[in-house]
């Protein structure tokens, strides 16, 4: 069984005039040690999904489906034992390191606040194991670090502090959303090894939600594509980057500055913008930017299995949609 | 730190340099002559010029503003006409009122508004926060003297818990004394209790929808801890602004109630000695109470720093 286990899960938001599906029938699964990521545009339904798996959804969204973790169905679950388990068994690394810190608590306090909540520490040995975690992550002169409130910090330096906050009480899951995405490049590669490093060292499990192609290729193990609120495919990740079978996938890589593949190929843009939810209708949502669209991609393409581990939902995949299988 | 409090003492005495210069002109600008008020319009020309005479109101008025900065730096305020006291000792014995009805009315304010504000962001969009929000509304919209009258009515009149005015001075015992001021107290806090409780919810809501409480949530806080852990004190920075805002206010509240209850106190001084020319009173007081405000503002600066760690090093 793995240790997150998500089937059909949906998302709707709904309004007093309208009600619009956010996310559409995902299901993944991330087993322990293993690292998965998604990967889409903006908008496409990454951070809700991230977000629904913690109960942390903004108000008046509705789920649906089922998310098990370690068995147990989080739907399910009240707040109170949802609270038990995030920060806890669940960890959660947020983009934007400038503005997920308290700016007057601080590092320390932050560091050590689910240590005492979940762990139950007294003052001062939670303040001794958040130095022991700012040494972990590599922060340098940790114990003038705990006195430190976050505007002294660097910004790759507070997304160390939200790591090792997210790390703190050894999580069994990390999901990481867009945890690089705002820190400069040169410090993007130290933040990703950092997070891999512990990980491994953990053997917890990481869904690490990102929008960069070379990120996804050298940090993770399998990867779901999503597009529009629903995954388009998923594959193991060497797969995908070498034989990518979704018109999306494909397009999605051919945007990538292929420096970070290995390739010369020439870059492409995706012609069009992700669709705002509320225009979704029947039909694969790509259809609009896809350049071998046909009339057969109004209806709904159902996700099909093209090897061991490997999906995709495209009417086309055989008509050099992919190079797979 | 220290520059900034350096720089902070001297725009203090900047603004109070300013404020008895104001004082001063708009009271020689102010018709009226004192002597004719003292004496009554049925004075004899030539002894309105010997009062004039001893009032010194006789010489330029540079001599007169000169000798009044001199007597403030030396403490000696000068003696009033109407009252022929120090006016050192009548604005002495009038804060003894007037201090505690601002100062209580301001904590029963911030009480209040801290309390509902908390609930409204607690319950948002829910029916609790409808009726804070209503209750407020009606709170801003009802003056403080009518409130005032309307408390007197019920109860002083019918259910005679408290007498409807006056002030027994504290030499009658604490308690005499600030059961005299818990009808005033409630007269003026209850408009600023509305204003400061919308703040109060408007600030909270805000900070709740910052990244670092979804994170703080993320960590396994409930929603009520998130917002008292976190939130809040980062919610306190516009609420204290505002409190140190409606302390001028509540000042200027004072003249109105002090009347309406009949409190000696510095704004019931300030109303009869306009009505009396009594010059040097009126200016003393003016000053007294703009130091009274700037001082008040200069502490929420204090408050700024003890809230917000960016603010400390920014300075």
């Amino acid at each position: 069984m793995a240790l997150l286990e998500v089937q059909n899960l949906s998302i709707r938001l709904e309004r007093a005039d309208e009600s619009v599906d956010l996310v559409r029938d995902v299901s993944f699964s991330v087993g322990e040690g293993e690292v998965v990521g998604v990967l889409g545009e903006s908008g496409c339904g990454k951070s809700l999904t991230a977000f629904s798996v913690l109960g942390l959804l903004p108000q008046g969204m509705k789920i649906s489906g089922r998310i098990a973790f370690d068995g147990e169905d989080l739907l399910t679950l009240d707040e109170k034992a949802l609270c038990a388990l995030r920060g806890n068994r669940i960890g959660m690394i947020f983009q934007e390191p400038m503005t997920a810190l308290n700016p007057v608590k601080t590092v320390g306090d932050q560091i050590a606040e689910p240590l005492r909540l979940h762990k139950r520490l007294g003052r001062a040995a939670a303040r001794s194991e958040a130095r022991r975690l700012l040494e972990r992550i590599r922060l340098p002169d940790p114990t003038a670090a705990l006195d430190a409130y976050p505007h002294q910090l660097s910004g790759g330096q507070r997304q160390r502090v939200v790591i090792a906050m997210a790390l703190a009480c050894r999580p069994n899951l990390l999901i990481a959303d867009e945890p690089t995405t705002a820190l400069d490049t040169t410090v993007q590669r130290q933040i990703l090894d950092l997070l891999v490093d512990l990980v491994e060292e953990t053997d917890s499990g990481l869904l690490l939600i990102t929008h960069d192609i070379g990120i996804m290729a050298e940090t993770t193990d399998r990867v779901l594509v999503m597009y529009g609120g629903a995954i388009v495919e998923a594959a193991p990740t060497a797969a995908l980057v070498n034989s990518p079978a979704h018109p999306y996938t494909r397009a999605l890589l051919q945007a990538t500055p292929q420096r970070a593949l290995g390739s010369d190929a020439r870059l492409e843009p995706i012609p069009g913008t992700v669709p705002p939810p509320s225009s979704h209708d029947v039909g694969c949502r790509f259809r609009t930017r896809c350049t071998l669209a046909t009339a057969q991609c109004e209806k709904s393409p159902p996700l099909r299995e093209l090897g061991p581990g490997r999906i995709a939902a495209c009417w086309r995949l055989e008509q050099g949609g992919g190079t797979a299988p | 730190m220290k520059l900034s409090l350096l720089h902070r003492s001297l725009s203090w005495i900047i603004t109070l340099w300013a404020v008895t210069v104001i004082a001063f002109v708009v009271l020689e600008i102010l018709p009226g002559d004192p002597a004719l008020v003292l004496l009554g319009p049925d004075a004899q020309p030539d002894t309105l010029a010997a009062l004039r005479l001893q009032l010194g109101l006789d010489r330029p008025a540079y001599v007169r503003y000169g000798e009044w900065i001199l007597g403030l730096l030396r403490g000696d305020l000068g003696i009033s006409y109407t009252y022929d006291i120090s006016v050192r000792e009548l604005i002495g014995s009038r804060l003894k009122v007037t201090i505690p009805l601002a100062v209580l009315s301001m904590a029963l304010a911030t009480a209040l508004a801290l309390v509902l504000g908390i609930y409204a962001a607690s319950r948002h969009n829910k029916l609790g926060d409808y009726g804070v929000m209503a209750l407020t509304q009606v709170g801003v919209a009802i003056p403080s003297f009518w409130l005032g009258m309307l408390l007197v009515l019920l109860f002083s009149l019918t259910l005679r818990w408290f007498s409807a005015g006056g002030f027994p001075g504290w030499e009658a015992g604490l308690w005499p004394g600030l059961k005299a001021l818990v009808l005033p107290v409630v007269a003026l806090a209850v408009a600023q209790a509305a204003v400061l409780a919308r703040v109060v919810r408007a600030s909270l809501l805000d900070v709740l929808g910052e990244d670092f409480v979804r994170t703080a949530r993320s960590k396994g806080l409930t929603r009520g801890q998130a917002l008292r852990r976190h939130a809040l004190r980062n919610a306190l920075i516009p609420v204290v602004t505002v409190i140190g805002l409606q302390f001028a206010h509540m000042l200027a509240g004072t003249i109105v109630i002090e009347n309406v209850f009949s409190l000696p106190g510095l704004g019931r001084l300030i109303f009869q000695s306009i009505n009396q020319r009594d010059l040097m009173v009126i200016k003393n007081v003016v000053v007294f109470l703009a130091a009274i405000v700037i001082t008040v503002n200069f502490i929420v600066d204090l408050f700024y720093l003890a809230i917000d760690p960016r603010l400390r090093q920014a300075s």
